[in-house]
């Protein structure tokens, strides 16, 4: 008797544990991955991983790719995208590097690439709600507009690339974007689960006609998240400045897809929602940015790069987007 | 049914993503005291690229290297310091990078912070050189062909000369692109004009200003500005820029003397007196050159050193392989490690790179003059 | 198994998670019959049916139709070999015609040579359609252009014109006009005299007491008993029914029980000369304490003057006040303490993938917050105290919304403005679809809410709800009031429903 009763309970536990783990698949899946990521390179990579050099390297690349993900949280959970950050950084890394170089002073430069964010911001939330566009669409407007202003800049100066005449490396250093990360992802974290921003946004993703009825006024908070995604961008786009010190034709032009694969990868629905966490930036990130850097530091030949990747992306999205649908009784 | 299906399709990927790293697993190795070198090219394949992965995968088992090799990007300079630091992370002792830009610097920073060496290949290192020539982890780099144009100019100047055109095209690319190409055009005209001092009223060869490709084919309304061309000096990549143009016009009777090369049949059927007769010069540089930053490196990461070692990092030119005639493109078609990619065709044979280490009495002069002694009658030579 | 007997279940097991929704149900169809599933919420007949239909799979137990073993994989296979089903929720396809629509999945059938002949079909649908007699829907049109009802019509044709063996209907009569009604009982007749069978699923007792053949009652995913016409007719029928699906008595106290149409004096909602859609100069003065019910047909103009209220459309003319403000937007509306709960529950009132918790503290969030801060515990405390006091059945109130019964979604619904701590309340049907047991609670806690003081604008086609909630009832007619009515204990549905057609 107290065998069986035990099996049972064994049996409940695991059911439990079961009924958790396929409530919760998407986030399992993220999860999965960047351990999956980490334990596989640890030991392609001969131990290389977590040598001091290649985790100064990871910080370097995924400070990035977190910064711009964790602003672009607020967009994704409403189910909107943002396909102009790209361009939009390459054209505020050119800006920052000409302001600099003619007045020398960054914090002018970071105002006025922080106004301009801001404007972009209120561009895409705005225009889109005014003119009934769906947001990709204003986004890949905005996308044309910068690409065509950045290579118009750069051709202006007659160079490949232009470099900034100002030493940034203090910003490389790991303890910067240590402090750095975990200032934006707290910041983050509390807008995202303790106001009225985080919480709207994710009703409007969820279901915007419910939420507009609660009294959202929705055309307002979506401005504010894509302009909150606005302060992101210019901080990641300082990082990404801060990098090389230079930027060219095609300087950031591909985060705007770095940040979506990223946050899917971390297990966010692209449709947003309820379901739309901030670990899903952080894990995404540093999944992304390690699959980058693992592969090519085990020695993968850069063509199976590719194919490895879009395979280990394919498998997180067919397991975390294969949600159920669970018939209830009425 | 649907769902077996689904989880079989899902555990066959998951187990192809295994295998994938398995490969890489082997791939991988490690450490027996091989030096690992990380070679940046600008193409991920070609000719050229094939070429090169040939010619030091030949050499690596005797010169105990290792290489890896990844693709950089011509314009994102940040995308190339993470695959710069990607390579450093991955246990390599040095990188040679066929691309210079505004990431040089920073990747050199890198290189101090993990004490790796940076050299470059076919590249003149324009942007950065006179800023890291000096700096302990740049080894120097070996120019494609010649670091001014004037020689070549001067060459195709003499060309055409000889076979007597008169209306000449000009066409280059951006000077913030390709500066030499300046000097290219330079020399040419000062050679037409060395020429056209001393020719008979009728025979003067007269130049259209310099047209500048933005990287975009030839307009076709250039042919039509320009109605009397009988040839084109096309600096830049003619066969890729002008050729096509001319065929379209129908315009091929216009002789093009261009630089760059392509294995490409159509552009080889109709080279010197074969087909329609309109390409006559292509050019290209050797892979064989990356012995330079090659040798440079391994010697100072085994920590030996020539007798004649420079004091600051070197800018190398490189003989190029000038192809004017049919028999010479047939020589170079069944004989050059570049088009054949076959290592045994290469100018320096595994013993030939080992002598020229610091360790086994090599010399910077001689290594200089291996790299120099690669033009189209070395080859010939070499076949005799 | 005598030839009548068209479809068989025995011993189905149903389990979601640790909740056993059915607990080994054995059940017969027969031909010729319209037999009537009823239960209350979460009595496991959406379950039952759905097993049928193919949208679900039994846990356990085993199916015969037609003398063979009966599987179905999807609902696509089993409305090909006959066994159809009409879902309460909306289930027709966006952006397509209604002809596409009906022919859904059938579309083979007009193609030549890998061609669809879309002017064959639109034709054929049409044809279809005024075969039915319903002359308001053009085969051409995108069914985006018809109202929740009218697409509803579309799903029965589209069932119908499948020539079902058996069709299952569940709950969809609620969400039909009066006409559409009717017309959908005779259509239902049709298919019997033809031999094949219905399984109608219903909340409405009057319906079912009128339409069905057979009777079986559900509760907790047991089979409580069968009735046939004969015990159907029965006087105290309703009553044995009722006590069969709910267990105990249901006793009187199903409305208010008093008839007292007084309250206070202070206006808490006007309407000044309100001019919305096709509504001219809708004049009117709801005060505190007092219940005004808004009936008629659907489409009679009601839903609009609710939405009106709460600041969802664009007047026309006149306006909305409340405290001397105007109404003129959700927001302004909720800041002056009105609340909304809409019919569309599923699209408009919740949000189905939030949580219990999420849903009942949005619009409480504006007041929540304090320097941007919204402080969990707060949250926390009040969630806990709307759950406890509408006794919202749930293991969390984590546990997300979509996953609870019909009436313990109208609960939370509910839950949202009195969190709110709402004066003013418009609520659109608010207990469509919910069984009598919730009914007689939601009843009880509207007739609370008028002791409290609320205002309450009760809109509802159940003329029965209004006769026993409101003060005073509108009726609508063609976008105008018909007829006023004051509460009274004679008032029956007799008297007013020649006001409404």
């Amino acid at each position: 008797m107290e065998g069986i009763k035990k099996d049972k309970n064994m049996q409940n536990s695991f059911g439990k544990v079961m009924a958790y783990m396929k409530s919760h698949i998407s986030d399992v899946a993220a999860y999965a991955g960047l351990i999956l990521c980490v334990t596989v390179f640890s030991v392609t990579s001969g131990g290389r991983l977590w040598s001091s050099y290649n985790i100064s390297v990871l910080l370097e690349s995924v400070c990035v790719y977190m910064i711009v993900a964790l602003g672009a949280l607020f967009v994704y959970s409403m189910g909107y995208m943002d396909i102009s950050v790209g361009s939009q950084m390459g054209v505020y890394c050119l800006l920052i590097i000409l302001i600099v170089n003619a007045t020398g002073s960054l914090i002018l430069a970071f105002a006025v690439v922080l106004a301009l964010t801001l404007l972009c911001g209120a561009f895409n939330g705005f225009v889109a709600v005014w003119l009934k566009l769906p947001s990709i669409v204003t986004s890949l407007f905005l996308m044309f507009v910068f690409g065509g202003l950045q290579m118009l800049i750069i051709e202006s100066t007659g160079q490949n690339s232009i470099s900034v005449n100002l030493s940034l490396s203090i910003m490389l250093e790991p303890w910067f974007i240590l402090i750095s990360i975990v200032i934006v992802a707290a910041v983050v974290f509390y807008f995202f689960n303790f106001t009225k921003l985080g919480k709207y946004t994710k009703s409007i993703g969820a279901n915007e006609l419910a939420t507009a009825q609660c009294g959202v006024n929705t055309t307002k908070w979506k401005v504010i998240a894509y302009m909150v995604f606005g302060v992101c961008v210019a901080i990641g786009t300082m990082f990404l400045l801060a990098r090389t010190g230079s930027a060219g034709k095609s300087t950031g032009s591909s985060y705007a897809m770095d940040v979506m694969l990223s946050l899917i990868l971390g297990g966010m629905p692209l449709s947003g929602g309820m379901k739309s966490k901030v670990r899903s930036a952080i894990i995404g990130s540093f999944t992304y940015a390690l699959l980058s850097n693992g592969l090519i530091i085990s020695g993968v030949d850069i063509n199976m790069v590719y194919i490895i990747k879009a395979a280990v992306f394919f498998i997180v999205v067919a397991i975390s987007c294969r949600e159920k649908g669970v018939f209830l009784p009425r | 049914m649907k769902k077996l299906l689904k989880k079989m399709v899902l555990f066959v990927l998951a187990f192809a993503m295994c295998m994938g790293m398995g490969a890489s697993l082997t791939a991988c190795g490690g450490d027996s005291g091989e030096i690992k070198i990380g070679v940046g090219l600008y193409q991920d394949s070609g000719p050229a690229v094939t070429a090169t992965k040939n010619y030091l995968n030949g050499l690596a088992d005797a010169l105990n290297c290792k290489f890896e090799f990844v693709t950089l990007s011509q314009t994102n300079d940040e995308q190339n310091k993470t695959t710069a630091q990607s390579l450093i992370s991955g246990g390599c002792k040095g990188l040679i990078l066929t691309m210079d830009g505004g990431f040089t610097a920073s990747v050199l920073e890198e290189c101090r912070k993990a004490g790796v060496y940076l050299a470059g290949y076919l590249s003149d290192y324009e942007t950065s050189y006179n800023n890291i020539k000096n700096n302990e982890y740049f080894l120097g780099t070996v120019v494609d062909g010649s670091y001014t144009g004037y020689a070549w100019g001067t060459h195709v100047a003499e060309r055409i000369i000889a076979e007597g055109h008169k209306n000449i095209g000009m066409i280059k690319f951006p000077s913030y692109a390709f500066p030499h190409q300046s000097e290219m055009d330079q020399a040419f005209r000062e050679k037409i004009a060395e020429y056209n001092a001393t020719a008979a009223d009728g025979d003067k060869i007269t130049m259209t200003a310099t047209t500048e490709l933005q990287f975009q084919p030839l307009a076709e309304s250039y042919l039509e500005e320009n109605p009397n061309l009988d040839a084109i000096f096309a600096m830049c990549a003619g066969v890729d820029f002008v050729y096509p143009t001319l065929v379209k016009k129908n315009k091929t009777n216009i002789k093009l003397y261009t630089a760059g090369f392509s294995t490409d049949n159509d552009v080889l059927n109709n080279f010197g007196t074969s087909g329609n007769g309109c390409i006559q010069e292509l050019v290209f540089s050797n892979v064989e050159a990356i012995t330079y930053p090659l040798v440079m490196m391994i010697n100072k990461i085994t920590g030996h050193e020539f007798s004649d070692n420079p004091s600051e990092a070197q800018r190398v030119d490189s003989s190029q392989i000038i192809i004017t005639n049919n028999e010479q493109l047939n020589l170079v078609k069944t004989k050059s490690l570049y088009c054949t990619g076959n290592v045994n065709d290469a100018f320096l044979s595994v013993d030939d790179v080992k002598a020229l280490l610091a360790e086994n009495g090599g010399t910077h002069a001689k290594l200089v003059e291996a790299v120099q002694s690669m033009d189209i009658d070395d080859l010939a030579a070499l076949n005799n | 198994m005598d030839n009548q007997t068209i479809l068989v279940c025995k011993n189905i097991v149903k389990k979601f998670g640790p909740v056993n929704a059915l607990n080994g149900v054995d059940f017969e169809v027969r031909r010729g019959e319209i037999r009537g599933l009823i239960g209350e919420n979460g009595s496991g007949k959406s379950t039952l049916t759905s097993i049928m239909a193919g949208m679900q799979k039994a846990t356990s137990g085993s199916m015969e139709y037609k003398g063979k073993v009966w599987n179905p994989d999807t609902m696509a296979y089993a409305q090909e070999q006959g066994v159809c089903m009409i879902l309460q929720e909306a289930a027709t396809i966006k952006g397509c015609t209604v002809a596409e629509n009906i022919y859904a999945g059938r579309m083979s059938e007009f193609s030549r040579f890998g061609i669809i002949s879309v002017r064959k079909m639109i034709k054929n649908a049409q044809e279809l359609l005024d075969s039915f007699g319903i002359k308001n829907i053009k085969a051409s049109d995108v069914v985006d252009r018809y109202s929740f009802e009218d697409r509803k019509m579309i799903e029965i044709v589209r069932a119908m014109s499948s020539e079902p063996e058996i069709l299952i209907v569940d709950e969809t009569t609620t969400a039909l006009s009066f006409d559409a009604r009717e017309l959908f009982y005779g259509l239902i007749k049709k298919l019997t005299e033809k031999n094949k069978a219905v399984i109608f699923i219903s909340h409405d007792m009057n319906e079912i007491l009128e339409h069905c053949t057979d009777l079986t009652v559900l509760r907790d995913g047991d089979i409580i008993g069968h009735l046939n016409r004969e015990e159907m007719n029965l006087p105290g029928a309703p009553e044995k029914i009722r006590f069969m699906m709910v267990g105990r008595e249901i006793g009187d106290a199903y409305y208010r029980s008093d008839f007292d149409p007084s309250h206070e004096n202070e206006i808490a909602l006007e309407f000044e000369n309100v001019s919305v859609g096709k509504i001219k100069d809708f004049s009117l003065k709801l005060h505190k304490g007092e219940i005004i019910g808004l009936g008629g047909l659907s489409g009679c103009g009601m839903r609009l003057i609710g939405r009106a209220a709460f600041g969802q459309e664009k007047l026309n003319g006149g306006k909305v006040m409340r405290n001397g403000n105007v109404i003129d937007s959700p927001l302004t509306a909720i800041r002056n303490g009105i609340g909304y709960i809409s019919k569309d529950r599923d699209t408009e009132a919740l949000i189905l993938s939030a949580s219990i918790s999420e849903n009942i503290t949005l619009p409480s969030l504006d007041s929540l917050s304090e320097h941007t801060f919204i402080d969990p515990r707060k949250e926390k405390a009040l969630v806990k105290k709307e759950v406890e006091r509408y006794l919202i059945k749930c293991n969390s109130p984590r546990q997300t919304v979509s996953t609870l019964s019909g009436g313990n979604k109208q609960k939370v619904s509910f839950a949202k403005w009195t969190a709110k701590d709402s004066d003013v309340l418009i609520m659109d049907c608010p207990t469509r679809g919910v069984d009598i047991g919730v009914k007689q609670s939601m009843y009880a806690f509207i007739a609370q809410m008028k002791k409290d003081g609320k205002a309450i604008l009760l809109i509802s086609e159940e003329l029965s709800e209004l006769i026993g909630m409101a003060d005073k009832i509108l009726i609508l007619k063609d976008f105008a009031v018909s007829k006023e009515f004051l509460r009274s204990a004679d008032l029956s549905e007799t008297d007013i429903i020649g006001y409404m057609i």
